[in-house]
């Protein structure tokens, strides 16, 4: 049952039941066989009963037909009953003709009573019909509030549980975040003043703080707390930005970055902070897998009306098998070197990323050698300033 | 000057932090960058230590117990002009833009490392020493054969001179007034443009983007005109040969 039959329903169920009323066929039957029933039988006994007899008799069909049909079939027996008052009931009988000036009065009267009453009543009728018709509507709309109130507590419940969720992850984030940073920098001091020992607390306080992260962002991601603001980005600044975030932290792998020639306005539709960081994610991935020393490739082309940025590696490539798994959560790879760190989140979260900017995250090429994801978002174009202004 | 960047110290440091452990964790290493350790617990009672003493530079944590986030930052700005170094938990682009614009200099994400933080601290120290409000540091930018007089308004690489338009001009020079700090988008507008402008936010990429294809050797690999995604510009400067 759809809400809006529940509102018909209980706004019929609550009224008063509607008047009794003829169907308008029936109704003429009825009443015309009635009319004619009392008018033969008046006639009968016209002898022993008084002209006023049949005039309330008349009058009382009338009413009767208004009551209980159209509006129409009264007035017409209204008509028909003073037509059939004035042929039968007053003399000369059988013709329209009205001798007695008392006689002309009570047809007058008859006439004047019948339809004004017939006009009383079908009017009050109407406005209990439109009444009614107000009664259920107003029903209707006060279910349909009902309904719409509780969709709403239930989206604001959604929302409350949402922001509650981000505040939680948080909260969580700070708390262990500071302790971190207290053991890191105790372990940094220690290892500067030669304590063995101290370099592998820090390493390994660095290693928990990455995964402690990755586990945050990754259920921030999930839990839809992730803020993206999509802007027309300038494909170049994406580049630049990533290969000054991670040229410290690819050791000797050279890296080249190449923008797509010619058009250095290039755009694209994304958010350029999850960008960078999916690229710079990326390149640190190849700088990790890739044999030392070994080129990692930075790209971005424009295909179509969308943007590409590549990512290129000369390491082992990603065996045909595991393509779609490296990026599932917790996934890590067959090859994968034990003291290679992670908890095989990167790619997950890193795809989440790129699809949170309407975007796609692939593994491209053959895999038989060599690394090539690809980034695809939409091409846009930027807005440039009046000639005159520069 | 001192001629070794590393032996930089702060006159006196204010330290804001609530987290007894950390900072006593950070005492040891801050003590090497400054003569004079100052820490406050609150807001308040940072507040409290900028009117009995300006530190050279402020270090504040955003997670303290009386006002959170960049309402703190705007709080500790409005008492004082010295460099503020915020450390954070948080590190989307939205609330670094939020703390550059309420006034803070330059930020660290937790967990840091204690040299990046004291690196952090050496830079602030040197850039406002350098750059007393409303000069210009430095004049020139030298890198190869890349030279740039930002007080002549003249460039060339090599013997080609180069031409910058007038609005490249007052972006470059909003950047170079304090080398290696952030700009927000906001804050170059307000630099560069007096009065509201077109779509500012896609006109000034198209400007670095021009200034990038003049100054850059390889533009999509920068040297100097560095995009902090998400949050605006900087401009790091090559160390002068002299120096190195």
């Amino acid at each position: 049952m759809t809400p809006a039959d529940a509102g018909t329903t209980s706004a019929t169920k609550d009224l008063p039941p509607a008047p009794f009323q003829f169907n308008p066929i029936v109704g003429w039957l009825v009443w015309v066989a009635v009319f004619g029933a009392f008018w033969i039988s008046c006639i009968s006994v016209r002898p022993h009963i008084e002209q006023v007899h049949a005039v309330l008799g008349f009058l009382l069909v009338v009413l009767g037909a208004a009551a209980t049909s159209t509006r129409r079939l009264a007035l017409t027996l209204a008509i028909g009953g003073a037509l059939a008052i004035n042929l039968s009931f007053e003399e000369p009988y059988g013709t329209l003709f009205v001798h007695k000036a008392l006689d002309a009065l009570i047809l007058i009267g008859f006439l004047a009573v019948a339809l004004l009453a017939t006009q009383l009543v079908s009017t009050a009728r109407r406005q209990a019909a439109v009444a009614r018709r107000r009664a259920a509507e107003v029903e209707q709309l006060a279910s349909e509030r009902i309904r719409l109130m509780a969709e709403n507590e239930h989206a604001v419940m959604l929302q409350e549980a949402a922001r509650a969720k981000d505040a939680l992850l948080a909260a969580v984030s700070h708390d262990l975040r500071t302790p971190l940073t207290t053991i890191i920098t105790l372990a940094d001091q220690a290892a500067a003043r030669g304590e063995t020992g101290s370099v592998s607390i820090g390493r390994e306080a660095t290693r928990l703080s990455h995964l402690v992260e990755n586990l945050l962002e990754y259920s921030r991601v999930h839990a839809g707390a992730w803020p993206v603001r999509l802007d027309t980005t300038i494909v170049e600044d994406v580049l630049g930005a990533v290969a000054s975030e991670v040229r410290s932290r690819i050791d000797d792998h050279p890296l080249s970055v190449r923008a797509q020639p010619g058009d250095p306005l290039l755009a694209a539709m994304l958010d350029e902070a999850l960008a960078v960081r999916i690229l710079a994610n990326l390149v640190e991935n190849a700088a990790k897998y890739a044999p030392d020393g070994s080129p990692i490739s930075l790209e971005a082309l424009a295909d179509g009306d969308h943007v590409v940025f590549a990512v290129t590696d000369a390491g082992p490539g990603i065996p045909v098998v595991e393509r779609e798994k490296v990026f599932e959560a917790f996934y890590r790879g067959e090859r994968a070197a034990p003291d290679v760190g992670g908890v095989g989140l990167g790619l997950a979260i890193a795809r989440a990323l790129a699809e949170l900017q309407l975007g796609t995250l692939t593994l491209a090429g053959t895999g038989v050698s060599g690394t090539r994801m690809e980034f695809r978002v939409k091409r846009a174009t930027i807005e440039e300033p009046p000639p005159l202004a520069a | 000057m001192p001629s070794n960047s590393s032996a930089l110290r702060a006159t006196t440091l204010l330290v804001v932090e609530d987290d007894r452990a950390l900072l006593d964790a950070l005492r040891p290493a801050l003590e090497t960058v400054a003569d004079d350790l100052v820490t406050a617990g609150t807001v308040s009672e940072a507040l409290a230590a900028l009117a009995a003493q300006q530190p050279e530079i402020v270090i504040l944590d955003l997670g303290l117990p009386d006002i959170a986030g960049a309402d703190a930052c705007r709080a500790v700005r409005a008492e004082t002009g010295s460099p503020i170094l915020i450390l954070t938990a948080r590190s989307s682009g939205g609330e670094k833009v939020k703390l550059l614009d309420a006034g803070a200099d330059d930020y660290v994400t937790k967990p840091f490392a204690t040299d990046e933080l004291l690196a952090r601290v050496r830079a602030l120290v040197r850039r406002s020493r350098a750059a007393p409000a409303g000069t210009m540091a430095p004049a020139t930018i030298i890198d190869g054969d890349l030279e740039v007089d930002l007080r002549e308004g003249t460039a060339s690489r090599g013997s080609v001179p180069l031409k910058l338009t007038r609005i490249e001009w007052a972006i470059l020079r909003a950047l170079a007034s304090q080398p290696g700090r952030t700009f927000t988008h906001r804050q170059i507008f307000d630099a560069v443009w007096a009065r509201p402008y077109g779509n500012p936010s896609q006109y000034l990429r198209v400007y670095m983007t021009h200034l990038r294809q003049k100054l850059e050797r390889e533009p999509a690999n920068p040297r100097f005109l560095i995009t902090d995604p998400g949050v605006g510009y900087r401009l790091e400067v090559p160390p002068r040969r002299e120096d190195a």
